[in-house]
């Protein structure tokens, strides 16, 4: 038996860079934290060599017969996505009893189908007994959304998940680095004290809106210099934290959220907008829609006294406060029992080394 | 023997399940795009992935046509002998499909560089000419992509064992998108982009010839 967490993320600045149309000609560049609300994969063996599939997240099951590995299509296609890039490890053959929980619902926009990604890939690796390094997870998770489901997304809410902590994120040809911000224990206290997550209700898919945007950026140079903006902002952000200035990184939220607007008809509406502009007024220095926009959660920085006054304002228009600390540890196994669930006779294992030998010499990604 | 000659073919049938399709569909549809802004598609790689090149961009040439549609414009960089061993030998082995593409590729072209490590340093060369040029860069590769995945505007990673299923991956993933675009322009003969006349005499004069001989 498999447990395993992965952390979904709030993400400050940067977003947008890290899709390869942009990264691939201006490097890509992000700040985000991953938070202590996890995406849940359970993995248990069965003997029979049937496949089920239970999300508490869509209220689905599904099961399959032994030797049926099910095609990748909805409903639970992410998890079908994971079954299939693992296939070839043992997983079709042995069966699995597979459960998904979330503890942010899908298209709220904090990453959390990517942490469930994160999440799936590390649980399904631990049960077929491969070890993989936290970069190839992140870049196995990001297939599974980008080649398998071919949603048009970025690549940073993986590495996020997988990595944890409050970090830099750069993407490039030669690859994605995740490097810490090196903040004192006391300012990254004090910034984790100071953010504030209210859930405006919304779901939406960041696929439709991305790609508007990718399609944009071919088109329309203006939202090119949008994201050349929002890259430099990213970059004042760090440097606001690095030097313990936090109503200054505040107030960098709050032009970056700006910018973002620009980026897609779609990034905000009336009542979003009515919203931010209450917790201005009551004292939040600086905030945004999160991830691709368009609903979600409303990520604001608020100084401890303006606090309680955002709180009565946001309540008061219907929205739910989420609280939350940022998260350091990234993607875990939780609990791990028989670590091999796949019988490993010669051939397989011979074909893991292979296999391995393949994955080798194309990550750059530093730890921790 | 044979023993191992069963297990390749068995493992062979496991390997549908693995397929990133939706990788595939949008290296299909980006061709289809590519045609249709008069661009070309080149088709490059070492070894086994040359052989699939050239093959890809014959069925991708003469297979996929279809009346009422102009044929694909695709070139192969992996035929033209004297001029890879000209490069070769005078530049460096590096360089042999970066300097073809340097004299050809466009920013409304496709190229599509096949290597299963992903990381081949003449194949990474020609995908860096192939984004200076701001053409779209498509990759097939191994489990990982390596660092012609990181190159790449579509990556389909085939995450199989051995180099030969890769290989063998390769090779279905060019027909099945050869058979794709057969179908989707068969479907939609005549409502796209119609065929100059040019095209239909050339077949008429093909067919007085051969009555001729």
């Amino acid at each position: 038996m498999v447990i395993v967490r992965a952390p979904v993320r709030i993400s400050f600045g940067g977003g947008g860079t890290d899709i390869p149309s942009y990264y691939m000609q201006h490097r890509g560049f992000v700040v985000s934290t991953a938070i202590t609300r996890y995406a849940t994969v359970m993995a248990y063996p069965r003997s029979d060599g049937q496949i089920h599939i239970t999300s508490a997240d869509y209220d689905q099951h599904e099961a399959f017969r032994r030797g049926e590995i099910p095609p990748v299509a909805e409903p639970l296609s992410l998890p079908k996505a994971a079954i299939a890039r693992f296939a070839r490890h043992g997983i079709a053959t042995t069966g699995i009893d597979l459960f998904l929980a979330s503890e942010v619902p899908p298209g709220t926009g904090l990453g959390s189908s990517s942490a469930m990604a994160t999440a799936l890939t590390c649980a399904l690796a631990e049960y077929a007994g491969i070890s993989l390094t936290t970069e190839q997870i992140a870049e196995i998770a990001c297939s599974l959304e980008i080649d398998y489901l071919g949603m048009p997304i970025g690549k940073q809410d993986q590495y996020a998940s997988a990595f944890g902590g409050l970090n830099t994120i750069e993407f490039s040809t030669n690859g994605v680095t995740v490097t810490p911000l090196p903040l004192a224990p006391e300012t990254r206290q004090a910034l984790d004290d100071r953010m504030m997550l209210f859930s405006t209700g919304i779901q939406r898919s960041s696929g439709s809106l991305l790609s508007r945007q990718q399609a944009n950026m071919r088109d329309q140079p203006e939202v090119l210099d949008a994201l050349h903006r929002i890259k430099h902002l990213a970059g004042d952000m760090c440097d606001r934290l690095t030097i313990a200035d936090l109503d200054g990184f505040g107030r960098l939220l709050h032009e970056c959220w700006l910018e973002k607007r620009r980026l897609s008809s779609g990034v905000s509406s009336p009542a979003i907008d009515d919203c931010y502009a209450a917790s201005h007024a009551a004292g939040a220095l600086g905030g945004k829609v999160t991830g691709a926009g368009g609903g979600g959660f409303l990520l604001l920085y608020v100084p401890l006294e303006s606090q309680p006054a955002v709180r009565r304002a946001l309540r008061a228009r219907g929205l739910r406060e989420m609280s939350f600390t940022f998260d350091s540890q990234g993607v875990q196994v939780v609990d791990c029992h028989n670590t091999s669930c796949v019988p490993e006779s010669g051939h397989i294992h011979d074909r893991l080394t292979k296999g391995d030998a393949m994955l080798e010499g194309s990550y750059y990604a530093r730890t921790h | 023997m044979r023993e191992h000659i069963e297990t390749y073919w068995r493992d062979f049938a496991t390997i549908t399940n693995s397929i990133p399709y939706a990788a595939v569909t949008q290296v299909a549809e980006t061709i289809l795009e590519c045609q249709r802004n008069d661009g070309t598609i080149f088709v490059l790689g070492n070894g086994g992935s040359a052989a699939t090149a050239s093959h890809f961009a014959c069925d991708l040439a003469k297979g996929t046509q279809t009346p009422g549609h102009r044929p694909f414009r695709v070139m192969p960089l992996t035929d033209n002998v004297p001029l890879l061993t000209a490069w070769g030998n005078d530049s460096s082995y590096e360089r042999i499909f970066a300097e073809q593409l340097a004299t050809l590729v466009r920013d409304r072209d496709v190229v599509v560089l096949i290597s299963a490590s992903g990381n081949s340093p003449n194949v990474l060369h020609a995908a860096a000419v192939a984004r200076e040029r701001n053409a779209t860069t498509i990759a097939w590769t191994g489990e990982s992509g390596g660092k012609l995945g990181l190159m790449s505007d579509i990556t389909v990673r085939i995450p199989l064992a051995s180099i030969e299923q890769v290989e063998d991956a390769h090779l279905i993933i060019a027909h099945s998108i050869c058979v794709a675009l057969r179908c989707e322009r068969q479907r939609t003969a005549f409502n796209d982009v119609l065929v100059p006349a040019a095209y239909s005499n050339l077949a008429t004069v093909d067919l007085a010839i051969s009555d001729e001989v």
